[in-house]
């Protein structure tokens, strides 16, 4: 009955009905895009819930002439993780704190020049390097949004941003030792665009970087009021801007590419600022109120990367390897230490008064520690019968480091992909875990997708998260979640 | 595997247009005649759309359509690239295939939704190619046949003449010697005019019809007797998959630059 409604509702809306001609000569337009429902019901009531989201995204691709192509992608939401949006709004390139609701994001919108061995796009693009699944070193081009990190796919995460790309294919020589199918591109990144993160009390604005209501400093209580703010983003000029270079090709059956980044770094890094005030007040333990106010802000951090990956085809099954030396990465603590750990005073009992506040020297470790870093991941992917099978490990080596971290120094997660279609692809049932070693966390997120028919979906899923509290994912674990998606592709 | 599978599925009808008179008296004679035409046909490329009905056991039917573009190169070396059209959830996939006659085939594909080229293996060759009724192994089956000797199957003319909807044809038994092919028995139509088939059987084991392809709509294009409608009935499961032809071209002077990742990334060749 619902298959039948929906084909009544949609069944004249063909593919072709969004290819349209375009007055000048015999260029097009076409578009696509996809409206989807996404309910979400937390295991855990105690944790921030979810409202339903409604999200639209339509992209639009025009020839302007025979090498100029327009390509234009924008999403617009409504609901989902923000609990009290600010405002309604569209997304800028400015902010990593934007809690709006109904929100409109340009993704893409960027222009493509295509002539004999060269590509040139302008504009607001996202990039996919690296070969690795869903982890990959090189890929750090755009930033991520981090409102829904594990039921957004990669793409719906990644931030579009200003860039000027230009890819040049070198000719292949005659010889059939040599490298084939090369290219080159240059990227240059005028502005740096900050990650977006979540608000404090969404759901997945992570619990280490919750401060608690009061906490102890020298045997003093001190409450805490804690504000998540923006920070200004580096200046927008030349000094500031990022480049980036890949080589790729092919070469004795293997897919090879070789990176060098330098700009500011995409992944998130939150740095911590507080001040403590104190007065006397006879009637507490030590005759003194102390109360601390604390900013978590985004922090940006300049890096160089340098790095390479491969992809092999053997005995039926695809291999990949990628890696990259990281100078200078911001890693965080957690800022719950960093709180606890925070020394307020002295304070001298005579110079206070009862109805005046007097601040008081607070002394913070860093939030984040600067290192050198190398990152790597291994992996591969094969039919056995007729489930898809992938593998995959990954490894943070933080290089001279002495600090307590939130990552280990040597942070290993694997990665299994389990997938399997039924009834003539029409059901698909896929199953992705992820097992963190230190730290100890695990992510097992089972899910079904059913073609109610062609264009239209619904899938079930479930995320079940274990591990420690301090770890990286496991201080997630409150977070259990089941899920229900529709989705309308046109 | 052979990494020709996704092309040949549209190029199901080069392959199989065995064009030549015949006088010949048995199976091998028909057979051999036929892959000789067959050669001296054999396209240098191909552009071809198609459309692909899959109708399900409850009669519910799924549209696909694909674009595909195949090159036969040097040394045995085949290129094709395919490009998903419909329906909207594969619109933009990308899969460029090249086939190599001493190693493994390389493969690749675009997903529109990842941004991003993935290197994948030949796919196992008994699974379904895009939920159909043709398994990657039949598309391979199909591209072999005609290239068979006595030493890869045993062939017996079962009926000189056979009509099928007014073609007169010969029958003719294969029985696979020990090759990997999962069907004990197949039998096939040629149509003695112009040597094409018309109708393909496949049998199991036990002797009964799994699979019954029939070959419809000749059209010449190029001087190749091409078939536009192709219909294959699984009998076991009780599905169907009608395959439409439109647009098909041979020899356009496809270079190797439509074979490559900038072209998979674009979605088109132009």
């Amino acid at each position: 009955m619902l298959a039948a409604t929906a084909a009544g509702l949609f069944g004249a809306l063909s593919a072709d009905a969004y290819t349209l001609p375009l007055p000048w000569g015999d260029r097009r337009i076409d578009a696509d895009g996809r409206v989807e429902i996404r309910h979400v019901e937390g295991v855990d009531r105690g944790t921030a819930r979810q409202r339903p989201l409604g999200r639209a995204r339509l992209r639009v691709g025009a020839d302007l002439t025979s090498r100029l192509r327009f390509e234009g992608a924008v999403t617009g939401s409504a609901g989902g993780t923000p609990r009290n949006a600010d405002r309604a709004g569209a997304f800028d390139f400015d902010h990593s704190l934007q809690d709006l609701s109904p929100s409109l994001d340009v993704e893409e919108a960027r222009l493509d020049l295509t002539v004999p061995n060269l590509d040139v796009s302008a504009g607001i693009q996202k990039f996919a390097w690296g070969k690795l699944d869903e982890t990959q070193p090189n890929d750090l081009l755009n930033p991520e949004k981090y409102y829904d990190f594990l039921l957004d796919d990669e793409d719906e995460r990644k931030i579009g941003v200003p860039a000027l790309a230009v890819t040049g294919y070198v000719p292949d020589l005659p010889s059939s030792a040599a490298p084939r199918d090369l290219k080159l591109t240059g990227v240059w990144l005028p502005l740096v665009v900050p990650f977006r993160f979540p608000d404090e009390d969404e759901r997945w604005y992570p619990p280490l970087a919750r401060v608690p209501e009061s906490t102890r400093s020298g045997g003093v209580v001190v409450s805490n009021h804690v504000d998540f703010r923006n920070a200004e983003v580096p200046d927008r000029d030349l000094e500031n801007s990022g480049a980036a270079v890949r080589l790729a090709g092919y070469a004795s059956g293997a897919d090879f590419s070789l990176y060098y980044f330098d700009g500011f770094d995409t992944g998130p890094a939150l740095d911590v600022a507080a001040r403590a005030f104190a007065r006397r007040n006879p009637e507490s333990g030590r005759g003194v109120d102390v109360r601390s106010e604390i900013e978590v802000f985004p922090v940006f951090d300049r890096i160089r990367a340098a790095g390479a990956d491969l992809a092999y085809a053997v005995f039926g099954a695809t291999l990949r390897a990628e890696g990259a030396w990281v100078q200078g990465r911001l890693f965080p603590r957690s800022i719950r230490d960093v709180i606890e750990s925070r020394e307020v005073g002295p304070v001298d009992p005579a110079m206070l008064r009862p109805d005046v506040e007097l601040e008081v020297p607070v002394r913070l470790m860093p939030a984040t520690v600067e290192r050198d870093a190398i990152e790597w991941g291994a992996g591969g992917d094969a039919l056995y019968g007729d489930t898809f099978v992938l593998l995959q490990v990954n490894q943070t080596v933080v290089l001279h480091n002495h600090e307590s971290l939130l990552v280990s120094d040597r942070e290993t997660r694997f990665g299994l992909t389990l997938r399997r279609s039924f009834l003539a692809d029409g059901l698909e049932a896929e199953l992705e875990g992820l097992y963190g070693m230190q730290g100890v966390y695990g992510v097992a997120h089972p899910r079904v997708t059913y073609d109610l028919m062609d264009g239209i979906d619904v899938r079930l899923g479930f995320v079940a998260i274990e591990g420690h509290e301090q770890s990286l994912l496991g201080q997630y674990r409150e977070n259990d979640e089941g899920y229900v998606r529709i989705r309308y592709l046109f | 595997m052979n990494g020709t599978n996704l092309a040949s599925i549209a190029t199901l009808a080069v392959l199989i247009a065995l064009s030549g008179s015949s006088r010949a008296e048995t199976a091998r004679e028909l057979l051999d005649q036929a892959k000789a035409v067959n050669e001296a046909r054999e396209p240098k490329d191909l552009r071809q759309r198609m459309k692909m009905l899959l109708v399900d056991s409850r009669g519910t039917p799924r549209t696909r359509e694909i674009e595909v573009f195949s090159k036969n190169g040097a040394e045995d070396e085949t290129k094709s690239i395919t490009f998903f059209l419909s329906p909207a959830d594969v619109k933009g996939v990308g899969f460029l295939a090249w086939a190599h006659h001493d190693r493994e085939d390389d493969q690749w594909l675009y997903l529109p939704a990842l941004k991003r080229v993935r290197r994948i293996t030949s796919t196992a060759r008994r699974q379904s190619f895009q939920g159909s009724d043709f398994s990657y192994a039949d598309l391979e089956l199909f591209d072999e046949i005609p290239d068979w000797t006595d030493e890869d199957a045993a062939a017996t003319l079962v009926s000189p003449h056979q009509d099928v909807d007014g073609t007169d044809t010969a029958t003719i038994e294969l029985v696979p010697r020990g090759k990997d092919v999962e069907y004990a028995r197949i039998v096939v139509w040629l149509a003695r005019g112009d040597s094409t088939l018309r109708r393909i059987e496949l049998y199991d084991a036990d002797r009964s019809l799994v699979k019954r392809l029939k070959l419809a709509d000749f059209r010449t294009v190029a001087g190749i007797p091409t078939p536009h409608r192709l219909e294959m009935v699984n009998e076991k499961k009780g599905t169907r998959t009608i395959l439409e032809l439109s647009g098909v071209t041979y020899n356009q002077g496809l270079g190797d630059d439509v074979f490559t990742e900038r072209s998979l990334v674009r979605g088109r060749v132009d």
